[in-house]
């Protein structure tokens, strides 16, 4: 068992990690993120409070707490589509306080895979454009081989063709999954991914994010409330006004659910 | 209900600006045109007044010629007066003056030697009068004239030709006459009667150089006495003249009223006409686009339009609410755009100004009823084009409050394509059978009509293959912006189809012009080319001025020159309908001018005898041989024999006579054209000197070579295509408008997706050229579209025209600039919108509801 705590990281080290057997370098890293919202005093609202947190590669990562705990935030900054007020976040090696808008977009494009909770498809394109779609945004080809393995993955080969409007929700999902992964990124970001679906299309997709980890050695974060969602992961982690209060290796619903349970969420 | 539709346009301002500005520029455009001719007639009106404010009673003679057609100088002619009417005048009981008035044509020359005036207004020569109440003129510089070559002139003019009191310089009447100036006058305070110029010489002066025959005046003006009303002194006038006189009598009221009504049905009526074609198109261009505008508008609301319904809002509540909005829109609108009128009616008399047209447009008046009609014609507009987006909304089923709103394919129902095409068919099948059996401009109008109404039915089921074709260059070749770009433009066919449709309007207007133009101008050209066998020509401006027939006898005894003859024109009762004649020394002329005879001989033919062409022969049933009494301004009349008959008239028109047989009844006979033939071994830049020499005492006309003489005589089509152009751009700006406006909806509709894009990985800069590149398709499918009416219909007009009239020309380069022009229209139309879209912030555009 080692690393993950929830203790203040002591100065200079590498805080509180999710990281696994082995101690690999991380895919991603918050280092005492802070996110205030407002313009101070009294009406400030400190969706992160100093957050420091490492998700190392080749694992799953959820991270849960209840509502306006600051785990969506957490997971927008990480993904540069939010900027922190203070502190660091760094992906695959680059700080990501110190890039241009044009270098984030790059990022995005490149090497972070992000999937929202309502899925998000472009609605003119067919599941396979959308699918490649940020390659195509960089004007590069996708790997076949890579393509094909994860469109098997999600069980979509035959729904290439079709456009967003003619897929059931948990189809459009698993679109934005392979979407996500397409790029081989550093780490993929999931808001809520099962927030609109069943619990049948849910359990899939979250099934397909586990062996996106096990199977083709990804990184995945996954922003949830939902416990039975965390039991698919590596590692939980728990936030509550925008702290991180507690963490749960190997967690199991039932245990998230004790862990939630002793927050109030 | 109407709580709501004003809560919407408080909220929604930035998305109804687009409207708003469509039918700004409209109104303004119409309350402009409106305001420019109510200002005209007014101030025409004002001039008329001062010019004849203290004249009580006029005497002229009663014979009078009008052309329809065509205006220019000699083209309306009214006969002289015997000199001793005047006296006969003067002894009427009640008169208190009574003078001489001589009215003719004086083109002064400027210190440089050049003519002063421009394209338009009348270079008016006439006699000093020394009664102040019946001159309308003051000296404010000199004195009267006093001897027969001492002139005043008008302020306006002395400015024009840097010309000062003791100058000496040239009037010519049309012969060149040496003048020295002794006096500067103003009319009233102005510079001049409107922007015409005035020369006065001694009723000597004038008698010499205007009439040829001191026996003759051209009116009497007559002041009263205390008391005397003007309609009783004119019936005491009207009984003292001899009949003999062949004399009218008309009081000073009348006069004015004429003089007004003149120039109000006549040069304003055209001038309106014209503009209101032009606010016609900007207007219905606008309707298209305020329709467009509405209709999204309507579509994001379907959720808000479902919910009131499920609420238990009543269809007509619906209707009611959206049509509140157009209303308010269209009253805002309106009012801003007659405020905008005032600024575009000063634009308006700019552009002419700049072609050459000075118009008399001091200040502004603007009557009540313009401000209506421009008003009323902006509202109407408005509600109008909002009437279909509100039936629309009012059918939205209440269910779909819970729906999430789809893309919108409604557009290509196979009714609309079945109406649509058999609307176009209908309409090309009328235009073409008008052209074939040559039905006139009336059915060949109605299919017109036929087929842009098939056109706007038929462009949603149109669009989304048209849009697919124009897209595949920016999908094969730009990558997946590209490909987006494309399947935006065609995923909602109706709203693609909506804001071309405007485009096309716009632009098949411009391409009928442009055709039409063009094959006037081309075969213009052509017969031009044809018929004209000399070398050189001399060419009187184009409005308004006549050069003196010295000139042509002058160039004529040039060593350089074999032959030089002048073409005149004036008016003519011609077998009993007054006709624009040709006059000229005929045999010469048929010389230098390639007549194509088609009967008879124009060699020799001389006094008594007149030319007429083949259509004119054939319409009066005349052949050589046919006797035709002709009849001149001055009363008289004689009968003349048809000595020949000729096809071409290009240059001479569908009459000529003989200068022998007109020139008795002219007193101021003039050339429009001299042409010049050299001799053969002289070099044509020596011939071309020598007879600019030649002609530097006439006021330096333009000489011209060939080549010279057809860009000269096709310089007129192209400078009014330019003035075309210029009111059509307003047109084109709306349109354009139209398209950056539904952009932007659209931009707003897709917040969600844009920021879904950024968030994959789309840069700004992909985002900017995503929303050029659907907005440059959009503009080519609304180019291409009318650039095809408008060959389509430039071509029905040609053909509508006449083929003497004009030969189909497809002015390729110009048709492809149009193109461009489109697509260039399209970047500049995506720019807005784009930056709009570029600009979101990701993270809250993804979170957004749509609509």
């Amino acid at each position: 068992m080692s690393g993950v705590t929830a203790t203040r990281p002591a100065p200079g080290t590498g805080g509180l990690t999710a990281a696994g057997p082995g101690g690999r370098r991380p895919a991603a890293a918050a280092l005492s993120a802070t996110k205030v919202y407002g313009a101070g005093g009294e009406v400030a609202v400190r969706a992160l409070d100093d957050i420091s947190v490492e998700f190392p590669e080749g694992r799953f990562t959820a991270v849960m707490g209840p509502s306006g705990s600051g785990k969506s935030t957490l997971l927008h900054c990480l993904a540069g589509l939010d900027s922190l007020s203070s502190g660091q976040i760094v992906v695959g090696g680059a700080d990501l306080g110190s890039l241009s808008d044009k270098q984030l977009t790059l990022l995005r494009r490149d090497r972070i895979g992000f999937v929202f909770q309502s899925f998000n498809l472009v609605p003119t394109l067919t599941a396979e454009e959308n699918i490649t779609l940020p390659l195509a945004l960089a004007g590069r080809r996708p790997d076949r081989a890579w393509f094909d393995e994860i469109v098997a993955t999600v069980g979509l080969a035959d729904r290439l063709r079709h456009r967003p409007s003619e897929l059931s929700g948990g189809q459009q999902q698993r679109v934005a999954v392979a979407r996500a992964l397409v790029t081989r990124p550093e780490i993929v970001l999931a808001d809520e991914p099962t927030g609109n679906l069943d619990s049948r299309s849910g359990a899939e997709i979250l099934g397909f994010l586990r062996r996106a980890v096990t199977e083709l050695g990804q990184t995945v974060v996954i922003v949830t409330h939902d416990p039975v969602a965390a039991g698919y992961a590596d590692a939980a982690l728990f936030l509550a006004d925008g702290r991180l209060v507690d963490s749960l290796e190997s967690p199991t619903a039932a245990g998230v659910l004790d862990r939630l349970k002793a927050l109030g969420g | 209900m109407f709580r709501i539709a004003l809560r919407r346009l408080a909220t929604g301002k930035r998305r109804l600006a687009g409207t708003v500005l469509a039918v700004f520029l409209g109104v303004a455009f119409l309350a402009g045109t409106l305001a420019l001719s109510d200002t005209l007639r007014a101030n025409f009106a004002d001039l008329f007044a001062a010019a004849n404010s203290h004249t009580d009673v006029v005497v002229r003679s009663a014979g009078q010629l009008k052309a329809s057609g065509d205006a220019g100088p000699g083209l309306t002619q009214r006969g002289l007066l015997d000199a001793s009417v005047v006296r006969q005048v003067a002894a009427v009981p009640g008169v208190a003056d009574a003078v001489a008035d001589i009215q003719g044509y004086g083109q002064i020359l400027g210190a440089d030697g050049k003519a002063i005036g421009g394209n338009g207004p009348p270079r008016l020569a006439g006699v000093w009068i020394t009664d102040p109440d019946l001159n309308a003129y003051r000296l404010v510089a000199g004195r009267a004239p006093s001897t027969p070559d001492e002139v005043v002139v008008n302020r306006g003019a002395a400015k024009a030709g840097h010309l000062e009191v003791g100058d000496g310089t040239i009037v010519e009447t049309p012969e060149p006459v040496r003048v020295t100036i002794v006096g500067i006058a103003t009319f009233g305070t102005a510079d001049g009667f409107g922007t015409s110029t005035f020369v006065a010489f001694t009723p000597e002066g004038a008698a010499a150089h205007l009439t040829k025959d001191p026996g003759k005046v051209s009116r009497v003006l007559v002041k009263a006495q205390p008391g005397v009303s003007q309609a009783t002194l004119a019936a005491r006038v009207q009984a003292a003249v001899p009949a003999s006189a062949r004399a009218e009598t008309i009081t000073g009221a009348q006069l004015t009223k004429e003089n007004v009504d003149d120039v109000t049905s006549g040069f304003l009526a055209a001038l309106s006409a014209f503009l209101l074609i032009f606010a016609g198109v900007a207007l219905l261009v606008g309707t298209f686009s305020i329709y467009n505008s509405f209709s999204i508008l309507v579509a994001q609301r379907t959720r808000e339009a479902a919910l009131l319904r499920t609420l238990g809002a009543r269809r007509r509540q619906i209707i009611g609410a959206v049509l509140a909005e157009t209303l308010a829109v269209g009253v805002v609108a309106s009012l801003a755009g007659l405020v905008g009128g005032f600024g575009l009616a000063g634009l308006l008399k700019g552009l002419f100004d700049s072609a050459g047209f000075a118009l008399p447009a001091a200040g502004l008046t603007v009557s009540a009823t313009s401000l209506v009609v421009a008003f009323a014609a902006g509202v109407a507009t408005t509600v109008v084009a909002g009437v279909a987006p509100a039936v629309r909304a009012s059918r939205v089923r209440p269910l779909a409050a819970l729906r999430d709103v789809d893309v919108d394919r409604s557009g290509a129902s196979r009714a609309r394509a079945v109406v649509g095409a058999v609307l176009s068919a209908l309409g090309v099948a009328v235009v073409v059978s008008a052209v074939a059996g040559h039905a006139g401009l009336g059915r060949t109008g109605l299919g017109s009509v036929l087929t842009l109404a098939g056109l706007v039915v038929l462009g949603p089921v149109v669009a989304g293959p048209a849009v697919a074709v124009l897209g595949w260059p920016a999908a094969r070749f730009r990558g997946v912006t590209g490909a987006m770009a494309r399947e935006n433009a065609r995923r909602n066919p109706r709203r693609t189809a909506g804001s071309a449709t405007a485009l096309l309007v716009g632009v098949g207007v411009v391409v009928v012009f442009t055709v039409f133009a063009s094959s006037l101008r081309a075969s213009m050209a052509r017969s031009v080319d044809e018929s004209f066998g000399g070398d050189l020509t001399i060419s009187a401006p184009s409005f308004g001025g006549g050069l003196s027939p010295q000139l042509a006898s002058t160039v004529a005894g040039l060593p350089q020159v074999t032959e030089a003859t002048g073409l005149g024109k004036g008016v003519a009762l011609v077998g009993g309908t007054a006709e624009g004649i040709g006059v000229a020394d005929v045999p010469a002329l048929s010389h230098l001018l390639r007549l194509d005879v088609a009967a008879g001989t124009l060699d020799g033919l001389g006094d008594g005898q007149l030319a007429v062409s083949s259509d004119a022969a054939k319409a009066r049933g005349w052949h050589v041989g046919s006797v035709v009494s002709v009849g001149f301004a001055d009363g008289t009349s004689r009968d003349l024999t048809v000595g020949a008959v000729y096809r071409s008239t290009e240059v001479a028109g569908d009459y000529l006579l003989p200068r022998a047989t007109w020139a008795p009844h002219a007193p101021q006979d003039t050339d429009r054209l001299v042409f010049v033939s050299l001799r053969p071994g002289v070099a044509p830049a020596d011939g071309e000197a020598a007879v600019i020499r030649a002609a530097v005492p006439f006021g330096r006309p333009a000489v011209q070579d060939r080549a010279g003489y057809v860009a000269a005589a096709t310089q007129r089509i192209d400078m009014m295509l330019g003035i075309v152009y210029v009111l059509l751009a307003l047109s084109i700006l709306i349109a354009l408008m139209g398209i950056a406006n539904t952009l932007a909806l659209s931009v707003h509709e897709r917040t969600r997706e844009l920021g879904l894009l950024r968030a994959v990985g789309q840069t700004r800069t992909q985002v900017r050229a995503m929303l050029r590149r659907e907005a440059v398709i959009v503009a080519l499918f609304g180019t291409l579209g009318g650039v095809g009416l408008g060959v389509f219909l430039g071509w029905a007009l040609v053909s509508a025209a006449g083929t003497d009239v004009a030969r189909l020309t497809i002015p390729v380069g110009r048709l492809a600039a149009v193109v461009v022009a489109g697509a260039v229209a399209g970047v500049v139309a995506g720019v807005r919108p784009g930056r709009r879209a570029a600009r979101l912030d990701v993270l809250a555009a993804v979170a957004a509801d749509a609509g």
